[in-house]
């Protein structure tokens, strides 16, 4: 029975003080051919957290994300996002708590940016006054008003990017997972577009440049051998003299080799 | 209603959808200009044979459009979005069945204007709509086949698999064509190689089993689509 948590209570000053997870991951298991990507992979995710993603396996990162999106298969294992178990079926309230960009994209360029954010927006259930206003809102924020009523196949690689992150914010998710994104961006364009609003919004970025994530996350996990080897806040790597990179997270998971507990989080 | 929307005008806009409408009108009318009047039987074998082929090409292209949902990463982003999977690749299956419905329903009444008036025998219109139904209704399960290839496969290989199920299915279906009936008798009572003595009997049972054997590999094209990786 998948246990449905309502938004006032995620943003109750009590919630804050329990730090619930917004993402709990048991067990997580994938292999693909010999390889085990995944390999009983635990993790939990507070509340409000902007976590980087990284692994020495590069394709570990972006496939726990598309199994945390239902996009791709767990061998075994739980996925709890925002309060939603994610089985076969699809709990009821997931498109809205749940945004997700991927490399692809997946836009279909025949629409316009406005035709895919407002089927975005009625895919989440957000009808009336209500979606017009909200597609305004985002085109205008993100600069697309000039793609507005053209077909994104005119478009150029920024735009699809800024379209597609649009629809993804548009239903407001509270968990945000984003799989390499906006690649075309320059450092600052993606630190103002992905600092988007929402203290209680938690976002994960699958990344291959952690460098390139600085001043966007607030804590690091590394995925090594299909486990989380660590999982620390970014001023850990400050406080060690480590870079934001992976040699810089492998360092200070040798370092951090501690015991950790259950959840992958530092003891 | 979202789905279908969407993915008919995906369709559309892959220009994947028009020959879904017309490629059975373009084959009664090639049959009418090549054979001359369809009430003559050579030119009903013609149309028995065009209207086969008609139904594997639009098979075909449903299942290589899907692929390529699924390839751009479109699904993928619907998919996200809370939409089940099985309402996905149901609304694959049932827009095109709609389209491949009403193209036949136009080829129908472009056969029926070709007929002679002076034709030795009257057109039973009950039992003429029942034969051009049987002779739709094939595409329906091969449509559903393709879409089970183009949820594993990439666009090219579901066009060439799909093609070659076809060749394949026609060896048996050739064999049996005048013995018993089958999902494919809908062809042979167009060509008039079954003899007409009953044919709203055949036209029906080809037709139910055409059904059947859609929803057999409909849920075998919705199993592959769920174990998929997006």
């Amino acid at each position: 029975m998948p246990i449905s948590t309502p938004d006032a209570l995620w943003s109750s000053r009590a919630a804050g003080m329990l730090r619930p997870a917004a993402v709990e991951l048991r067990d997580v298991t994938r292999r693909l051919g010999d390889k085990s990507l995944l390999d009983g992979l635990n993790l939990a995710i507070p509340v409000g957290a902007r976590v980087l993603l990284a692994g020495v396996d590069p394709d570990a990162p972006s496939l726990l994300l598309r199994i945390m999106a239902g996009l791709a298969h767990r061998d075994k294992g739980s996925v709890t996002l925002a309060g939603l178990r994610r089985e076969a079926t699809i709990p009821e309230g997931w498109a809205r708590r749940i945004g997700y960009v991927g490399a692809d994209l997946g836009i279909p360029r025949w629409m316009t940016a406005a035709e895919s954010l407002d089927l975005a927006a009625r895919l989440s259930g957000i009808d009336g006054p209500e979606r017009q206003r909200q597609i305004d809102e985002w085109l205008r924020r993100y600069q697309l008003g000039a793609i507005r009523d053209r077909p994104l196949r005119h478009a150029g690689r920024i735009t699809l990017e800024r379209t597609a992150l649009a629809a993804a914010l548009l239903p407001d998710p509270e968990v945000l997972l984003l799989d390499e994104p906006l690649r075309a961006h320059s450092p600052a364009d993606r630190v103002r577009l992905l600092s988007v609003p929402g203290g209680r919004r938690t976002v994960l970025i699958a990344s291959r440049y952690p460098a390139q994530e600085a001043g966007l996350v607030d804590r690091v996990v590394l995925i090594r051998n299909g486990r989380v080897a660590l999982h620390a806040p970014v001023s850990e790597l400050d406080a060690q003299r480590l870079s934001l990179s992976l040699r810089g997270l492998t360092a200070l998971a040798d370092v951090a080799s501690a015991p950790t507990d259950g959840d992958g989080a530092p003891s | 209603m979202i789905l279908s929307t969407h993915v008919t005008r995906q369709l559309w806009v892959q220009l994947r959808l028009l020959p879904l409408l017309v490629l059975p009108a373009i084959v009664a009318g090639l049959a009418t200009a090549v054979q001359g009047p369809l009430g003559a039987e050579g030119g009903r074998f013609v149309l028995g044979i065009g209207f086969a082929l008609s139904a594997l090409l639009s098979a075909a292209l449903v299942g290589a459009a899907f692929a390529d949902e699924i390839g751009s990463g479109a699904a993928a982003w619907l998919v996200v979005r809370a939409v089940p999977r099985t309402a996905l690749i149901g609304a694959w299956l049932g827009i095109p069945a709609v389209a491949i419905g009403a193209a036949y329903v136009l080829a129908g009444i472009l056969i029926g204007l070709a007929i002679p008036a002076s034709s030795v025998q009257p057109v039973d219109p009950v039992a003429f709509a029942v034969v051009v139904a049987a002779a739709a209704a094939p595409a329906v399960p091969l449509t559903a086949a393709a879409l089970a290839i183009g949820a594993r496969e990439p666009a090219r290989t579901t066009v060439l698999a799909t093609l070659g199920l076809g060749a394949i299915l026609a060896l048996p279906a050739s064999l049996i064509g005048e013995l018993a009936v089958h999902p494919a008798s809908g062809y042979w009572l167009v060509a008039g190689v079954i003899p007409a003595d009953r044919p709203i009997a055949v036209g029906l049972q080809a037709i139910g089993l055409c059904l059947a054997v859609a929803a057999a590999a409909w849920v075998a094209a919705a199993r592959t689509f769920q174990r998929r990786d997006l």
